[in-house]
């Protein structure tokens, strides 16, 4: 079961309420962290099937995080879809280079499409 | 001769030697005898011839010595002469009224008349060049005051040529130097003389202009130099082989490099400039460019200059230097360092990068709890309140779109929204934008009609996601700014030749003629417009020229306020450097 959840880093409480209720709706499992080192420590114990990361946030941001789950042999293979509210060309090539499957506004995209992408990166079982 | 002039001694003889001979015979006769009177008498007689004889020797003496004299003063006068008429100088010689006695030939050659011709006639037959008064003068010097005259005169040839002559007449006076009884006059033709010197005079002015001129260029140049010089952006020059020839002080501050140093070297061994292209750092020789391109060239964003490893960020440009037959003998660049420009630009884009996620992020919380609520996710809503939701929901929507628009302007002005360019399929494109935009076509009561070639058209080079923005931005405005019924959106798409030709025709409330100037300035939306549809941020347009434009690609619209409006896009198929 563990290889189906999907763990969400995100700081800002209300998008995390969001992501817990759409998710736990739309019957995808999943775990809410708030900074990178938890996500990390939680990604080592759990092996989710995907990572949907934010960026800006206090602690270790997503940068930091992206690169680190990169770099661990263990980890390396989870897609991490970084959901953010930064849209500046360098910082999403940044990204996209770190290994990033995926870089979504969060803003300009509807909770409908999140849970589309987030399920297109999810086994098939699951939909 | 005089024989009673006593003190002429050489002269004198015995005054009364022939009448007083009575007086002395009778005398002798009383006094003593007959015979001493006669012996006396012959001796008087004797005393007397041979007084007469020497006279008569001192006369013929005097005679020869006077013809001696006169044959010397002949010879004299014949040698004066003969130096008189060969003389360079021409010479006249006049009595007191100015009647010509004598010219030598220097005076016929000079004036053209012969001998015979100039004898007995006066100076005026040459003369009458110049003003009375100056003849007045000179004859009031020479005649009433005696004086000898000196000065330049204009005379008149035979054959009419004037000439110029220097002239000194000097009167020769009688014995009693009274009267003058004749006028001598010296002169020489000096109208080569005097146009010589004018020339000289003329050669020396105009040499001392040229200097003069000379000078004040040099002064010139060296402002100019100094100018150049002290400048604060960097300048250089280069000869028509790309040689230095010219480097200001902050050309060297910037390059690290001294003019006397590299004087003469290849530009290339002195300067070093790059472009990033996509985060690619290329050498950018902008002097050879220049050269090849044969015109100004400019440095593009993201160039910089190298200098031993450190690279700063520099705007500038490099143009031909021609000659005045406009051959091109170099090439001359100015460029500024623009650290703090690009300090400042990167301030900006972090801010502004900032901006927007702050602003972003309460709008897709409220976008995406909207959502929810909408979706009923977290329960059914009472229809009277998913009708106000949906309204709140759209108003959120518009704020959004506003900071992504408001964001997309910044980067275009920055020049940084750069997308590389992909081939990329224009009727897949176009499909994608209709099948995006047809619910909202649909809401708009519009139908959407498309005619692509049924050959595929010719893949273009062009940045994907831009073009996609532009195309669905025109496409949408169709739709949007359309009549309430009947409304019409036609696409086409065709090969017309070296080139695609997009066209966009709606049949909606077209564009007032009074707007259709600044329908692609930024913040502009025209009247009808405003009243039609209260949203818009007024970039959508501007946003859609750049995004054209940095396809390579041209826009632009016909319409008809009340009929519609029609949007060309052209796409030569000429690849085309960015």
């Amino acid at each position: 079961m563990e290889t189906t959840c999907v763990l969400v880093v995100e700081d800002d409480p209300f998008y995390s309420k969001i992501y817990k209720t759409k998710l736990a709706k739309e019957n995808i499992h999943s775990e809410i962290v708030g900074n990178g080192n938890e996500a990390i420590k939680f990604a080592k114990e759990n092996k989710p099937a995907l990572i949907v990361l934010d960026l800006i946030m206090p602690g270790k941001d997503g940068f930091e995080t992206l690169t680190e789950l990169k770099a661990d042999p263990e980890l390396r293979a989870i897609p991490v879809l970084v959901l953010s509210n930064l849209s500046q060309e360098s910082d999403i090539k940044r990204v996209l280079d770190l290994g990033a499957v995926e870089y979504l506004v969060k803003a300009n995209i509807s909770i409908q499409e999140v849970v589309a992408k987030v399920r297109s990166y999810l086994p098939a079982t699951q939909n | 001769m005089n024989a009673d002039k006593e003190s002429d001694g050489k002269y004198a003889i015995a005054a009364d030697a022939s009448g007083g001979d009575t007086h002395h015979a009778r005398f002798d006769a009383e006094e003593t005898g007959r015979d001493t009177r006669a012996i006396e008498e012959l001796r008087a007689r004797n005393r007397y011839l041979e007084d007469i004889r020497k006279a008569t020797v001192n006369i013929l003496e005097d005679i020869t010595e006077s013809e001696n004299e006169l044959r010397k003063k002949t010879e004299e006068l014949q040698k004066f002469r003969q130096a008189v008429d060969l003389s360079f100088d021409n010479m006249i010689i006049t009595d007191d009224d100015g009647v010509i006695l004598y010219a030598n030939h220097a005076a016929e050659v000079m004036t053209g008349y012969r001998l015979d011709e100039i004898v007995g006639k006066t100076p005026a037959l040459w003369g009458k060049q110049m003003s009375k008064e100056f003849y007045r003068t000179m004859w009031r010097t020479i005649k009433d005051e005696k004086q000898r005259y000196a000065g330049e005169v204009t005379n008149r040839r035979k054959d009419g040529k004037r000439y110029l002559t220097s002239v000194r007449i000097t009167p020769i006076l009688d014995d009693t130097s009274e009267q003058v009884k004749f006028f001598v006059g010296v002169g020489r033709d000096i109208t080569e003389e005097r146009k010589a010197q004018l020339q000289i005079m003329r050669h020396a002015a105009e040499l001392e202009t040229a200097n003069a001129s000379i000078a004040e260029q040099k002064n010139r140049t060296e402002a100019i130099l100094r100018f150049l010089k002290s400048i604060g952006e960097g300048v250089f020059a280069v000869d028509a082989e790309g040689r230095i020839v010219f480097m200001n002080e902050t050309a060297e501050l910037m390059s690290g490099r001294l003019f006397n140093d590299v004087e003469h070297h290849p530009v290339a061994d002195v300067f070093s400039f790059v472009r990033e292209k996509q985060s690619v750092p290329e050498p950018f020789p902008i002097i050879e460019m220049t050269f090849s391109k044969k015109r100004t060239t400019a440095f593009p964003e993201q160039s910089f200059l190298v200098r031993s490893g450190k690279r700063i960020p520099i705007s500038g440009t490099c143009s031909l230097i021609r000659d005045e037959r406009q051959e091109v003998i170099g090439a001359i660049a100015v460029f500024q360092d623009v650290t703090k420009k690009h300090e400042l630009d990167q301030l900006k884009d972090s801010f502004l990068s900032v901006a927007a996620h702050q602003l972003r992020t309460p709008l897709g919380s409220m976008r995406w709890s909207m959502e929810l609520l909408l979706n009923g996710d977290l329960g059914e809503l009472p229809d009277e309140a998913k009708e106000v939701l949906g309204q709140i929901y759209e108003n959120s929507q518009r704020m959004t779109t506003l900071v992504n628009d408001l964001l997309d302007v910044s980067r275009i002005d920055q020049n940084r929204g750069h997308e590389e360019k992909k081939p990329v399929d224009l009727g897949g494109l176009l499909m994608d934008v209709v099948r995006t935009l047809s619910p909202e076509a649909e809401k708009h009561a519009v139908a959407i009609s498309m005619a692509l070639p049924s050959d595929s058209l010719p893949a273009i080079m062009a940045p994907p996601k831009h073009l996609y923005e532009a195309m669905e931005n025109i496409v949408s405005n169709a739709i949007k700014y359309n009549r309430n019924e009947n409304g019409k959106v036609h696409i086409a798409a065709e090969d017309i030749g070296r080139a695609v030709l997009i066209t966009v025709s709606d049949n909606g409330i077209g564009i007032p003629k009074k707007d259709q100037s600044k329908i692609f300035s930024k913040f502009f939306r025209a009247s009808n417009a405003l009243l039609r549809e209260t949203e818009g941020s007024g970039l959508g347009l501007s946003v859609v020229k750049s995004y054209i434009e940095e396809s390579g690609a041209q826009v632009w619209f016909e319409s008809e306020e009340g009929h519609g409006t029609k949007f060309f896009v052209k796409f030569p198929l000429v690849p085309t450097d960015s």
